[in-house]
């Protein structure tokens, strides 16, 4: 389903959507799981995985840590698809990728693009 | 671009930019974008050129004994130089940077920035091949006496170290 429409779907019964984020691998993947259990189930419409980046200069200090944890406890962009198709088939809700333009660029754009969509995703790009 | 910028249209000079070779280019702990392998092309902070990243795109760290040459990216200009072929690349390591810091020192009592050493490294390196009609401008960009601290601690002189110990001890009474 496309992002736009699984949105108006979601609009039909609320006016106000939820999206939330977390930084994969913050603070690591097995957490990062839990955290994605506990949102689907308290109700959010839909949420952003953000793949870490060593310079992500759009985020503020805390999601700026975030990364830097995550990086540093090892995570890999594979790894982040991974987690992507794992999240993607547990549960219905939309999920974004967010991340900045290094990361897609040295993967391949189009490489990229059809793995989010293979992984069952929608993709933002930040810088 | 500084002194490369009156010299590009006179292809009769050669232009040398001299990178941070750090502790060498196969160290893995230096700043070589142009002159090293381990840079790639990324796009990154707002602009595309040639970043020292891992497979992923991370960037990776970077080491350099000059403060201002220790970073992942280099000028886009500089990279499109590089791939014109009108200026050559080449890396000074930290020790030969010191080592030439010490030498202008000495010989001409000139205190270059770290930053700058590494042209003095470069050209001292290559002078010896030079014919004696040859000239060579080293750009020096910056002064090192803002870099005392820093070029104390890589000379490591005991007698430094005795002096800033005496002088800390005659301020720490007062």
């Amino acid at each position: 389903m496309q992002l736009l429409e699984a949105l108006n779907e979601r609009k039909k019964r609320r006016n106000i959507l939820l999206m939330t984020h977390i930084v994969v691998g913050y603070p690591n993947l097995e957490q990062s799981l839990l955290l994605v259990d506990a949102m689907v189930h308290a109700g959010v419409d839909l949420m952003e995985l953000q793949i870490p980046f060593s310079e992500p200069m759009a985020d503020g200090p805390v999601i700026l840590h975030a990364n830097q944890a995550a990086l540093k406890g090892g995570i890999t962009v594979e790894q982040c698809f991974a987690f992507a198709r794992e999240v993607a088939r547990r549960h219905p809700i939309p999920f974004l990728f967010m991340s900045y333009y290094n990361i897609v660029f040295k993967r391949g754009i189009e490489r990229f693009a059809t793995e989010t969509r293979e992984a069952g995703l929608t993709f933002v790009a930040n810088q | 671009m500084g002194i490369f910028s009156g010299f590009l249209d006179q292809p009769e000079v050669e232009l040398v930019g001299v990178e941070a070779g750090g502790h060498g280019l196969d160290s893995g702990q230096h700043a070589a974008r142009l002159s090293g392998k381990d840079a790639r092309v990324g796009v990154a902070q707002g602009y595309r050129t040639y970043f020292i990243q891992d497979d992923d795109g991370q960037m990776r760290d970077t080491h350099s004994v000059a403060a201002g040459l220790d970073y992942v990216g280099v000028s886009p200009i500089l990279s499109h130089l590089k791939g014109t072929g009108r200026v050559r690349f080449e890396a000074a390591t930290d020790r030969e940077v010191v080592e030439a810091l010490a030498l202008t020192i000495k010989k001409e009592g000139l205190i270059p920035a770290l930053e700058s050493s590494h042209a003095f490294a470069q050209a001292f390196k290559e002078v010896a091949s030079l014919g004696r009609d040859e000239a060579v401008l080293i750009n020096q960009s910056g002064r090192g006496d803002k870099d005392i601290f820093t070029i104390a601690d890589a000379f490591d002189d005991p007698a430094w170290r005795e002096f800033i110990k005496t002088k800390a001890a005659h301020y720490a009474a007062t």
